[in-house]
């Protein structure tokens, strides 16, 4: 099962998760973003921010197996750049815990953010950019409709690979 | 004049147009142009001579000393009269990019006017790119006047993207378009 959440500031597990996710040189890669290391107060400071901007819905991504379970958090997801006169909205997703593969817990995650948050905020166009090479997101996306708006050539220098990437502009409309 | 440390090269010149580092002198002109096509830009709210003088202090006199500024922004002159401004915003200096920006003075935005300065100021500004090093130049534009596209079409930019209802302007919803270039730079 998949719950959406609203991260807390004040869980030092979550926090240290996050922080953890935010320096993972190979994630940050995988959704172009640049590594850094933050502290515990630093990682608090970005969760509280981004967690009150009224241009961003942020939640994390909790799993848990059957009902009693305990809960893992294990990824994040969120509307970004929301724009409210054109409905617009980007959207982010990592999941920081690859332990659990295969369980469609991004596609769920996707599908929930979709249909309860882009609902809530009257979004009516969703878009996302991923790098050409990352086959998971891509075939996640597409399996939720999101279609090819754009292709952009070299647009991402990967210090891991030393080489450059095409990223592709996603999009899907909600009506 | 200011000049930026990441250029070693300062004023570039295109026949009758030339770029030069922004000029504190003409902050004001180019806030009233800003404000007077606020419908085509991507600002929220006007500007005001405080509010400006506050971003050329504390944002653009900054860029000049930059080893990777984030912006390099010229004003942009026709037989030495200032005419616009624009430059490369955006810049990622890790994957060597940079968005283009360009704002005609609000009486020469014409359509005549416009496609030939354009066209000079792209030649310019690509030559700007290339004396930073970088690889790469896109920008984006309002599917609204295809004329607009023209001077891009003529110095080698190509579509790359073509994104559908992404913004309102007017209470339509327009689509915007995304063209690119790439560099010599190796």
């Amino acid at each position: 099962m998949i719950d959406l959440l609203n991260i807390s500031h004040d869980n030092s597990d979550q926090l240290e998760k996050i922080m953890n996710w935010k320096s993972n040189e190979i994630l940050c890669d995988n959704i172009m973003a640049e590594p850094v290391s933050l502290t515990f107060q630093e990682t608090k400071d970005w969760v509280q921010k981004n967690s009150t901007d009224k241009n961003q819905e942020l939640k994390g991504i909790f799993y848990r197996e059957k009902a009693n379970d305990p809960v893992i958090f294990l990824g994040v997801i969120r509307l970004m750049f929301i724009d409210d006169n054109a409905n617009t909205a980007e959207v982010g997703l990592y999941i920081g815990d690859s332990s659990l593969r295969g369980k469609k817990i991004g596609k769920n995650a996707l599908k929930q953010l979709i249909e309860v948050y882009a609902k809530e905020r009257n979004i009516n166009k969703l878009h996302a950019r991923i790098r050409v090479s990352n086959n998971v997101s891509l075939k996640l996306f597409r399996s939720l409709n999101f279609t090819q708006e754009g292709f952009l050539k070299n647009h991402y220098y990967s210090k891991l690979d030393k080489t450059f990437d095409d990223v592709i502009l996603m999009a899907r409309f909600m009506s | 004049m200011s000049f930026y440390k990441v250029l070693n090269k300062q004023v570039f010149s295109s026949g009758e147009y030339s770029i030069v580092p922004v000029r504190m002198a003409d902050r004001y002109v180019i806030m009233q142009w800003r404000n007077e096509q606020i419908d085509i830009l991507r600002q929220k709210e006007h500007l005001t001579k405080e509010k400006q003088d506050l971003y050329f202090k504390t944002v653009i006199t900054k860029l000049f000393v930059k080893k990777n500024p984030e912006q390099l922004i010229f004003s942009f002159l026709h037989k030495g009269k200032l005419v616009g401004y624009g430059g490369l915003v955006h810049i990622d200096w890790n994957s060597k990019h940079a968005e283009i920006s360009f704002l005609l003075s609000s009486n020469l935005n014409y359509k005549e006017y416009y496609l030939n300065s354009f066209k000079e100021f792209l030649k310019m500004i690509v030559n700007v790119a290339e004396n930073a090093s970088l690889f790469k130049v896109y920008t984006f534009g309002y599917d609204i006047m295809d004329y607009r596209f023209r001077p891009l079409y003529s110095n080698g930019f190509h579509l790359e993207a073509y994104l559908h209802e992404h913004v309102l302007l007017n209470s339509e919803k327009k689509a915007v378009r995304i063209y690119s270039k790439l560099l010599n730079n190796d």
